[in-house]
Order: structure tokens, then sequence, then C-alpha cells
């Protein structure tokens, strides 16, 4: 399995994601981009997820449904505006009802590795309070490294 | 707010996180809280209050005194609770490495053993 690693430092109106992927750019960005798998790797045992839309290219629309165990929808979407297969996707991101975080420019590159390549994800919010709302309730982690700052700092004392 | 917003939006200001630093010592009264703070007792209060609603500390009951303690469990609280995202994330990302081993096999599979 390769490794994950989230940053989402304080103050910074963007969340980072790293993925080491053991396979190369051609098939890691197939994957990622495939809409039949996304039901089967974008879940979790909270969440059910159904793909409405997914339109791979400039222009093209997405669309996807999370669904809480209790019925509860999270719709989102978003529009692709750079398609680069298999090293670069620039598309938004944003929850239907207006939720948490506003809009959303995600920025993901896929660069070769010895082992595979790495997937860099970045998520830029348009400001730092919209990055740190869409955080602790959208499901992604709270401010993570912001608020293990802070415990470590409180602990540490 | 929910337990956990409210313990990270007490957590984010840092006069309340030098309040918990100092109540780690072990308990305190508002006069010795705001002692080190270029504060009115009344400001200390008033921390002591958003610490106190989103679970960090308790209380004591004794009206003149009340002496704050720290909650160490809803610290605890909201470590797992982020231990539990990250953890979550990582699955993800495991699910997606696991369909990718997956195609390939089948891709290998189409390639090296074509249906006669």
């Amino acid at each position: 399995m390769g490794t994950t690693e989230l940053i989402v430092e304080p103050g910074r109106q963007d969340v980072v994601v790293v993925h080491d992927f053991e396979v190369p750019p051609e098939l890691a960005f197939r994957a990622y981009t495939d809409p039949a798998l996304m039901p089967r790797w974008k879940g979790s045992e909270r969440f059910a997820v159904v793909v409405d839309e997914h339109d791979l290219r400039v222009g093209g629309r997405w669309r996807l449904v999370m669904t809480r165990a209790d019925g509860t929808e999270y719709p989102m979407r978003g529009v692709f505006h750079e398609v680069s297969a298999p090293h670069r996707l620039v598309s938004t991101l944003e929850f239907e009802p207006g939720g948490p975080g506003a809009l959303q420019l995600v920025v993901e590159t896929f660069e070769p590795t010895p082992t595979g390549c790495r997937l860099t994800s970045v998520s830029l919010f348009a400001s730092v309070e919209d990055r740190d709302g869409w955080v602790p309730s959208g499901g992604l982690e709270s401010g993570t490294r912001a608020s293990m700052a802070m415990l470590d700092e409180v602990l540490a004392s | 707010m929910d337990p956990l917003s409210a313990t990270f939006a007490a957590l984010a200001d840092p006069t309340r996180r030098a309040i918990l630093a100092r109540l780690a010592d072990g308990e305190a009264t508002v006069a010795e809280l705001t002692e080190p703070f270029d504060m009115t007792t009344q400001a200390v209060s008033k921390h002591l209050r958003v610490l106190e609603e989103a679970g960090l500390i308790s209380r004591g009951r004794r009206a003149q005194w009340r002496p704050s303690r720290l909650r160490e469990d809803a610290l605890d609280d909201a470590t797992d609770w982020l231990e539990h995202h990250r953890a979550a994330f990582r699955q993800r990302f495991d699910a997606l490495d696991r369909e990718i081993a997956a195609m390939r096999k089948d891709e290998g599979n189409q390639r090296w053993e074509p249906l006669s």
C-alpha cells in the first residue's frame, strides 16, 4: 500500500493530500478518475458514494452524492477546468446546498517516482475561514496540524 | 455547535491554551489564573466559561472560589477524533490501491492469457 499524507497548515487557505502510488501515472490517473471505481474507494463505513455525472473533459461537469447511514445526503459538484491525462487535473468542488468551505479549486498532479508516482492534491479555498470551515465538518480531518499543534502545546506544558 | 467544534473553537485562542497549560499543573481559582495575564478578572472568567462549555474544564461549585480543573478526557476525545478522520482518509487511498491492484491483475490476464 502506498503512503498517504494530509497537510493542513495553520493560517493557510489550502488542504494538501499527498499519496504515493506503486503504479505509473497512466494507471493511477485512470483509476483515480474512473467513475465506476469511485463508489468502491471514495466512501467509507459511514458514507456510501453515488456518482451522478462525471464528464471528464475541459468544461465537463461532475456530481456525486455521499449518503450517510441515516439517509442524509451530501451532494457535491464541480466542473473540470483542465484535464491533462495522466499528469494534471484541475477542477472545482462545492457542496450543492452551499455547505461548508464554499468553493474550492482543486489541482491534482501525478508525478513519476522511482517506485510509481506521487499524487499531490491541493484544494485551494477563497479564505482561511472557508478552509477551516470545510475541514472539521466536511468529513475530512479537522484543521489537523493546527489542532494537533494546539494539543501538543497544551499537553507538553 | 457540536461538542468537538466547541472543543476546537475553544482551543483556537492562545489565552485559553495558556489557561489550560496552567491548569495542567493543577486546579486554580479565577484570581490565580488572572495573575499571569494582563487581563481583568471578567475577561478571564469569560474564557473560563468558553472552556467549561467546551467540556475542557470543570469548575468547583463553591461560589466564591470556583477553582477550575482541566478535564483531560475532553482532550482525549479531540485527539481520537482527529485520528479517526486521518485513518478514514488513509483507508480511502488504501481502497484505491486495492482497486488498482485488481485492475492490473485483470489487464495482466487479458494480456497474457487471452481467451481462446
